[in-house]
């Protein structure tokens, strides 16, 4: 074959690739865009054979008061107010928490460095109300650690109370969100050229001021678009506002799913989806205006620095002072979950600490006709999703690049930059909602779609960081060496961004595996995959089983991202 | 005579400065754009090379008007400041790669490859890794990765600032060397007055 | 060569893996075959929907596909989203909370199975016109923790007791069935003072959690000794944990009942089928089935009950309140909680 034919043949590959990219990146944006209007087009025109509210309704209701719809109103936008300030603490507290976790686990050697980085890929996949349950198990009335406080202190009332409280949520938010800061904000900061902070130790400058001048406003870009995800997830909890919440709160999301799956009131429910989402694109609109600034920042693709062993007694000192606070309030409330497998039923006992402990309940779980299919029918929905939604996010991230190629002095319009976070900004339950509107025959081709369209934005928010650190001039260097532009995306810039990449498909793996809601909502006959059947068994008294099964699935996601952080050793190694 | 290459009111305005410039340069003719940082002459570069579209202008070069074609269908190389290997590639591959991407078989682009590292002292440096090289090292890589295409023009923004006060010295009489008993076209970038003496036959100094 | 081949293998992968999804579909029309919406928990391994299908697959030769809808509103959402082209037959967990909606929506036709009179006792029965036939029922109740050190209360009241204080655990009555229960259960005791009640009670609930399985989780992990489930709790820890720790405690003033009902979807393309399957819910094979796998109690008298419900004690008093005053009362209940 000569060059010319080998070179096109090449060429031809690669646009079979753009082309799957491109189908992909449609269907994600398709299955998520037409529930997502289904649902808001709710408020307009309420479908068919709605039923009318029995109970309230703004404007009209049976044998309900104007007075309580307007207190009502009154309650969601006070809710409004809460839902807003609990997330922006939370993701205040989980970037507070997870800065010095990105310190140790980017530029320090220790052991469990793998284990903690491959952890923060759990919380993902684990059910909201397995945190629930989790946090309290740990932090609760009678939990772990009340229980060793009052027994070595002789208490008598427990002394840690402020689990079911305001404090309670953004503990709980902050504890389960602060992975993604870690994860996000370690590969950045890992690859930061030293020059700088040398340069300014040089002239003078203490840690702290190093630190703050110099590497804070280099790190700003990844703080800010983990925070803005946990901002997002925190906005939309829904279980652990509730649990913990106080009492007679509400939130929107609660005041939704009950519009929505109780009273089916659903002209109400497609308004709340819309007040719901208003804000949401808000943030999402506003972080994408600071966040083009902020990730010019971060060129670069350095190998990571080479870590070094802490040095010197207070460093060491941080940072074993600070693993086991992670290990305390972090790994404690899910270590308490895996302790919670192990109780076996058995006679009278006074505390969870004197219950005994045996495998019966992991026997009966894995006896279960039903588990091996469950685990089976997880990762054969989760891996096609991974792939999809990876797919979708690099074509995505590649139309994006040769759009600014194309027009280099234009900003890329607002919409095209908010695009691919939109789907953040609607909740699930909303999007649940708009997909029971359309009432699909449930299969699992739907179900991989649904899924995808609500993994893509994560896998690309972790493409464009990792294409974006690819300096201009190897960009350039690649376009002039290579046939095309196209040719120069696929055999230069994807390759650097593999980390990226491989980042991004975890990522999707993890959030199909713990979807438990979509396949309800899409009413799948006989499917039944490990969070379904985890909250099968919750809901019916078998709690024990219940954390067994989440471990298993927690296991799963947890190999899943120690593979993925072990492939890729140094950024830009080739396959 | 029709020149080589010819560049005719290449402008560029940004909010700021703007830049316009005409020259001429014969074949096989060096030629260096002098200035302070910022004048623009980086992104004179990238508009001959393509990287960068003018807002008026026209550039020629061997009788063709190349001035709306895409980088890669130039023919022209360009040797960037920080030398923009491509790190996941092997030193082999990276010189190979312009070939690879005109269709050669890998393998030959390979053979192709070790000549060049050997007339530039790179013998045995194929299987290396260019995080493993030094900054001469990489000028070198970078230097054979562009030539190794037969470009009909090669660009130089900066090349050796990165470099060390000896090496870059002793970098300085090699490029010459090597641009004579080669023959390219060259246009160096550089802020440094003795460098573009030395580099090049003509010096163009930019406000 | 080799990403070539990788590039090749991976477009397969996808290919396959993508029409393979599609291969998950449905199964189509089949005189034999018969669709039923019901409630997870219902459709769950251990709920009554797979020994119920195999009986009533052996008793009548129909085959029945389950399909879980999440809970029993979603049942009848799905139902009223499929009006024009209904493809369930039957709907099951329609309770009387959901009646009045149900009638509303227009997704039922009226069916007398054929033991009805006999089997069904009239205080149980959902609709005089049988748009709904109850199959189980029970009663909620406040489930007591004996190996925590306090004493039982006797009455709704006795909960608003300084004693308790953070002692509760209920569910709200926005997204939890359970928790409408135990609003219902105040308004009917308290009738238009069930506010007050609630300003009361306030400083004993601990949480109003999500749903009945967060809030029995909490529970049994020993956060609060009290907590609002069914009578018959006590009867599953007896016979899967073979412990008596857990007591459903016996208000005298009454307890509200809960009757879960099965209709035929109007316009149900396997009509036949869906009639032999709700005449077959009333047959005792079918309602042997339902103890241990509901956990409720079945509407046939003739059922031999297991052991374990010997732990489940029966209310002297059963209350049932109009739905539309328990929906009704959701939005003042909670506002009460809120200040």
């Amino acid at each position: 074959m000569n060059g010319i034919a080998r070179a096109r043949k090449r060429l031809c590959l690669e646009w079979t690739a753009v082309a799957l990219g491109a189908t992909a990146l449609c269907l994600s944006v398709l299955s998520f865009a037409v529930p997502a209007a289904r649902s808001v087009s709710a408020a307009f025109a309420a479908p068919a054979g709605t039923i009318a509210p029995v109970g309230d309704s703004v404007g009209n209701s049976v044998g309900n008061s104007v007075g309580d719809s307007a207190a009502m109103l009154l309650r969601i936008l006070a809710s409004l107010k809460f839902t807003v300030s609990q997330a922006l603490l939370s993701s205040a507290l989980a970037v507070a928490i997870g800065l010095p976790a990105g310190f140790f686990v980017a530029r320090r050697e220790f052991p469990g460095r793998r284990a903690l980085l491959a952890a923060s890929g759990v919380p993902l996949c684990v059910p909201p109300m397995i945190v629930t349950l989790a946090f309290v198990l740990f932090y609760g009335r009678q939990g772990t650690l009340n229980s060793f406080l009052m027994g070595a202190f002789g208490l008598k009332n427990p002394p840690i109370t402020f689990l079911y409280s305001f404090a309670g949520i953004v503990i709980a938010h902050g504890f389960y969100n602060f992975p993604v800061v870690l994860r996000t904000v370690s590969q950045v900061w890992e690859r930061l050229p030293r020059e700088e902070e040398e340069a300014a130790t040089l002239l003078g400058a203490g840690p702290f001021r190093v630190f703050r001048t110099v590497t804070l406003p280099r790190l700003s870009g990844a703080i800010l678009s983990s925070a803005v995800l946990v901002f997002l997830y925190c906005f939309f909890s829904f279980i652990i506002v509730m649990t913990f919440g106080g009492i007679g709160g509400t939130s929107l999301e609660v005041e939704l799913y009950r519009a929505a799956r109780s009273s089916l009131d659903f002209r109400m429910a497609g308004a709340i989806a819309i007040a719901e989402t208003v804000p949401a694109l808000l943030i999402v609109v506003l972080y994408s205006r600071l966040g083009r600034r902020l990730s010019a920042d971060t060129e670069g693709t350095r190998p990571p620095r080479p870590r070094l062993a802490p040095h010197g007694f207070t460093e060491r000192l941080a940072l074993a002072g600070y693993l086991a606070f992670i290990l305390a309030f972090f790994a404690g409330p899910l270590l308490s979950i895996l302790v919670r497998s192990f109780v076996v039923p058995s006679g009278a006992f006074t505390s969870i600490r004197g219950h005994s402990l045996g495998l019966g309940q992991w026997m009966l779980l894995l006896s279960r006709s039903n588990f091996a299919p469950a685990v089976v029918n997880t990762v054969r929905v989760a891996v096609p999703v991974a792939l999809i939604s990876t797919l979708a996010a690099v074509a995505y991230a590649l139309a994006e690049d040769a759009f600014r190629d194309a027009f280099p002095r234009e900003r890329s319009p607002l919409a095209l930059r908010v695009a691919p976070l939109a789907p953040l900004a609607v909740s699930s339950v909303a999007l649940g909602f708009g997909w029971g509107l359309l009432a699909p025959r449930g299969n699992a081709f739907f179900l991989v779609l649904a899924q995808s369209a609500m993994a893509w934005p994560f896998a690309w928010t972790q493409v464009r960081s990792s294409l974006d650190r690819i300096p201009q001039s190897v960009r350039d260097a690649a376009s002039l060496a290579s046939s095309s532009r196209l040719d120069a995306a696929f055999r230069v810039r994807l390759p650097l961004a593999s980390r990226g990449i491989v980042s991004a498909a975890a990522f999707s793996f993890a959030i199909s595996a713990g979807d438990a809601s979509l396949p309800l909502v899409l009413s799948m006959g006989k499917f039944e995959n490990l969070p379904l059947l985890l909250f099968r068994l919750a809901g019916s008294y078998r709690f024990s089983e219940a954390c067994a099964c989440t471990v298993v699935l927690a296991l799963i996601c947890g190999v899943v991202f120690f593979a993925m952080d072990s492939g890729g050793k140094a950024e830009g190694e080739h396959v | 005579m029709s020149e080589y290459l010819t560049v005719e009111g290449l402008a560029k305005r940004w909010p700021m400065q703007s830049v316009e410039i005409s020259f001429s340069l014969a074949e096989g003719g060096t030629l260096a754009l002098l200035g302070p940082s910022g004048c623009g002459k980086s992104s004179v570069l990238r508009m001959i090379a393509g990287l960068l579209s003018p807002d008026a202008g026209r550039i020629t070069l061997a009788g063709e008007d190349i001035t709306r074609l895409p980088p890669a269908r130039r023919r022209v190389g360009m040797v960037f400041q920080d030398h923009a290997l491509f790190d996941h590639l092997t030193v082999e591959d990276n010189v190979g790669y312009g070939l690879v991407s005109q269709g050669m078989r890998r393998g030959e682009a390979r053979e192709r490859a070790a000549e060049w590292l050997e007339r530039f002292g790179l013998g045995g440096f194929s299987k290396r890794r260019p995080l493993t090289l030094s900054g001469g090292e990489r000028q070198r890589v970078a230097l054979a990765r562009t030539l190794a295409v037969s470009p009909r023009l090669v660009l130089f923004d900066e090349p050796l600032s990165a470099l060390d006060a000896e090496l870059r010295r002793r970098m300085q009489d090699e490029l010459r060397a090597h641009q004579r008993s080669l023959g390219y076209t060259a246009i160096y970038v550089t802020h440094d007055v003795a460098e573009a003496e030395i580099l090049a036959d003509s010096v163009l100094r930019m406000a | 060569m080799k990403a070539r081949f990788l590039r090749a293998a991976l477009i397969v992968c996808f290919a396959v893996v993508l029409f393979g999804g599609c291969a998950g579909r449905e199964s189509g029309d089949d005189a034999k075959a018969l669709t039923i919406y019901a409630y997870d928990s219902f459709v769950a391994d251990w709920g009554p929907a797979p020994e119920l299908a195999k009986r009533f697959e052996a008793k009548t030769g129909y085959r029945a596909t389950f399909v879980s809808c999440g809970d029993a509103a979603q049942v009848l959402s799905r139902a009223t989203l499929e009006r024009a082209r209904p493809e369930g037959d039957v709907l099951v967990g329609i309770d009387n909370n959901l009646i009045a909606a149900a009638r509303a929506a227009g997704v039922l036709t009226p069916y007398k199975p054929k033991e009805a009179e006999r089997v069904v006792a009239e205080e149980i029965r959902l609709a005089d016109d049988w748009l709904l036939t109850p199959y189980d029922y029970g009663y909620f109740a406040i489930v007591f923790d004996s190996a925590s050190k306090i004493m039982p209360p006797a009455s709704l009241e006795d909960l608003t007791k300084p004693e308790y204080a953070k002692k509760l655990i209920l569910m709200d009555p926005r997204t939890s069935t359970p928790g409408t229960g135990f609003l219902a259960w105040t308004v009917a005791i308290y009738g238009k003072d069930y506010r007050s009640y609630w300003q009361r009670l306030k400083g004993s609930i601990l949480t109003m959690a999500p749903g009945w399985d967060s809030g029995y989780g909490l529970f049994t992990s020993g956060e609060a000794p009290l907590v609002i489930s069914y009578t018959t709790s006590p009867a599953y820890h007896l016979e899967n944990e073979k412990t008596d720790r857990y007591k459903a405690l016996i208000f005298p003033e009454g307890h509200i009942a809960q009757a879960e009902g099965m209709g035929l979807v109007k316009g149900a393309r396997h009509a036949k089928a869906a009639k032999a399957f709700i005449d077959f819910m009333l047959t005792d094979e079918a309602q042997s089935v339902l103890p241990l796998t509901q956990w409720m109690y079945p509407v046939s008298e003739t059922v031999t009950l297991p052991d374990s419900f010997s732990a489940a004690p029966m209310p002297t008093n059963a209350l049932t309140v109009d739905s539309g005053e328990v929906s009704a009362a959701i939005e003042p209940a909670m506002s009460v909680l809120a200040k």
